[in-house]
């Protein structure tokens, strides 16, 4: 059943469109960093910049974009696989068959997910191999950014899945479009936060704290970027705000995870109670 | 070991305001047993078949498949379900879909399909993309798709919607085959003299209740009249004191009871008038199913 999810979602033609954008931007991106005069580039005190300094701002940057993109496509994939197998008709031959619901569930939801987090190694990864001709870097650490991939990307998935059983394609879509955006905003300023102390006491930091506790969505996404990027940078101080640098906790990565694994319970209950 | 292939106890449902299968509703559907499920639009046939197969949740009551309750995924061993409405993906081509069923159902033989496709006259279309089929060559592959091999029991909703007559009569003969073969068929269609001539039992529903449900010879009703087939009617007419009516080479011949059947028959060999066949006038399925639509629910 897995595999004729699999088999049913690399043949749509938004995967097809995923492709050549991402094509597009990967060539784009190595023109780009082939033709930049990574040389002259300074620092602010006016040392030049070194190999990890031009890592670290290519990737950084490039990866915000990269986000957005795997984001969407897992948000894309995520809501309408439920929705679609079940306006086709097609649901209720799979559920008819000799396999239990649960089956069905996981099965047909961990097909976008797979989806989502190969298109993510491959553009991370690829970005990273093209940034290492140009200005040859050292990763953090490679396991962190391996791991935290579908850390990042399961809780949007399982956010998704459940929201188009409740919601439909169309809203679920939108619902977490808006809040992801939202969260990144509210992650953005915890990070922003860690460095100002100011900041650190006051209402607005617990209220993107709880929204970041209660939204896991960008968590993962971090420790994606702190696992890809170079330590030894020294614009990495200047870049905190980012998020990309310092230590998370150990918890702060499982703790997404379980927030997944709770959602796709939830979904697997509605699912199970669904006419189909 | 039981005979019942389903057991249906004291169910309804309902969606939202609407009550698609009345309070205490109850069937049962014995192996090797070919049923009819019939009943107006809306009446709550495909509800029935669904909540069967675990695909919709009965708000109360029980169903059994196999002696198995519809969540246990044994209970569909060997059991296949055609719905009234399925949008195959485009790309897939027939031998794909049949791939992908059998990932997961695990009973056939690919040459079987390929068998079956053949005498559901789209053998040539297997390797086509299903997206660039027309609707009737989409259903044909459908039924094959879920009729090849030897399914245990098979449920069909509307198997022959949008096929030409040279599609039904071929739907209508793999159903017999199956029938034949000794599976369980159930079959929704609206297609009555279809599912007359494949169909040994019916159940009729009428706004979600169960208001009919015995062999389809116990439902007909006698109409009071004979058919002699005969090469010569005028005379087996004059023969029988001038009662009845000639059309073609039949005699429609008045009888009170269908209890004096036996003696007409005697009567009539006795004629020494060449005949090919006498039988007696039953209610067809239509007559049936109209009576029992307009609210007559004494059936016996």
């Amino acid at each position: 059943m897995f595999l004729n999810a699999l088999e049913h979602m690399t043949r749509r033609k938004l995967i097809l469109i995923v492709g050549i954008l991402s094509l597009c931007y990967l060539l784009l991106f190595w023109r780009g960093i082939a033709s930049a005069d990574l040389q002259s580039l300074r620092t602010e005190s006016g040392i030049p910049a070194s190999n990890a300094d031009m890592a670290y701002a290519a990737l950084s940057i490039a990866g915000s974009m990269l986000s957005v993109m795997v984001w969407g496509l897992t948000i894309i994939l995520g809501a309408s696989i439920l929705p679609d197998e079940m306006e086709a008709g097609r649901m209720s031959i799979w559920a008819a068959l000799p396999q239990s619901r649960f089956r069905v569930y996981t099965s047909t939801t961990l097909a976008p997910l797979l989806v989502s987090v190969i298109v993510g190694y491959l553009l991370f990864g690829l970005t990273a191999l093209i940034t290492s001709f140009y200005a040859p870097f050292t990763p953090s650490s490679i396991p962190l950014a391996i791991f935290s991939m579908p850390v990042w990307l399961s809780a949007t998935w399982a956010f998704v899945i459940l929201f188009s059983m409740i919601v439909g394609k169309i809203p679920a879509m939108l619902i977490t479009f808006i809040l992801e955006g939202f969260t990144v905003g509210m992650g953005n300023m915890v990070e922003l936060a860690k460095g100002v102390p100011e900041l650190h006491e006051s209402t607005f930091y617990t209220v993107a704290r709880v929204f970041t506790f209660v939204l896991p969505f960008e968590r993962g996404y971090r420790c994606v970027q702190m696992g890809l990027l170079p330590k030894a940078s020294m614009i990495e101080e200047a870049l905190a705000f980012l998020g990309f640098g310092g230590d998370l906790p150990l918890w702060e990565i499982i703790y997404p995870v379980v927030w997944a694994a709770v959602l796709f319970f939830a979904g697997y209950r509605i699912f199970l109670k669904k006419d189909l | 070991m039981t005979n019942t292939a389903i057991s249906v106890e004291g169910i309804s449902k309902r969606f939202g305001r609407t009550q698609a299968l009345a309070e205490n509703f109850s069937i049962e559907v014995m192996k090797g047993q070919s049923l009819a499920i019939l009943g107006a639009n809306g009446a709550g046939k495909t509800t029935l078949m669904r909540a069967v197969l675990g695909l919709a949740v009965p708000d109360s009551g029980s169903i059994s498949l196999y002696g198995l309750p519809p969540a246990d995924p044994r209970s569909r061993i060997g059991v296949r379900f055609l719905p009234e409405r399925i949008s195959f993906p485009k790309w897939a081509t027939p031998l794909q879909m049949y791939r992908q069923f059998e990932r997961v159902r695990k009973e056939g033989r690919e040459i079987d399909f390929i068998h079956r496709a053949d005498n559901l006259g789209c053998g040539d279309l297997l390797n086509r993309k299903l997206g660039k089929m027309s609707k009737g060559q989409r259903q044909r592959i459908a039924v094959a798709l879920m009729t090849c091999g030897s399914p245990k029991t098979v449920f069909l909703d509307e198997p022959s919607s949008g096929l030409d007559p040279a599609g039904r009569m071929l739907v209508r003969s793999t159903v017999a085959e199956l029938v034949d073969r000794g599976s369980t068929v159930v079959l929704n269609s609206h297609l009555l003299g279809e599912v007359e001539k494949v169909c040994n039992w019916a159940a009729f529903i009428h706004e979600g209740a169960l208001v009919a449900h015995d062999m389809l010879e116990n439902l007909s009703r006698f109409k009071g009249s004979v058919l002699i087939e005969t090469v010569d009617p005028e005379n087996m007419k004059r023969f029988l004191g001038g009662a009845g009516t000639v059309k073609g080479k039949s005699l429609a011949y008045p009888l009170a009871e269908e209890d004096g059947f036996a003696e007409l028959t005697e009567k009539i060999a006795q004629s020494g008038v060449q005949f090919t066949g006498i039988q007696l006038h039953r209610e067809s399925l239509e007559d049936i199913f109209m009576r029992i639509m307009e609210g007559e629910t004494d059936v016996s």
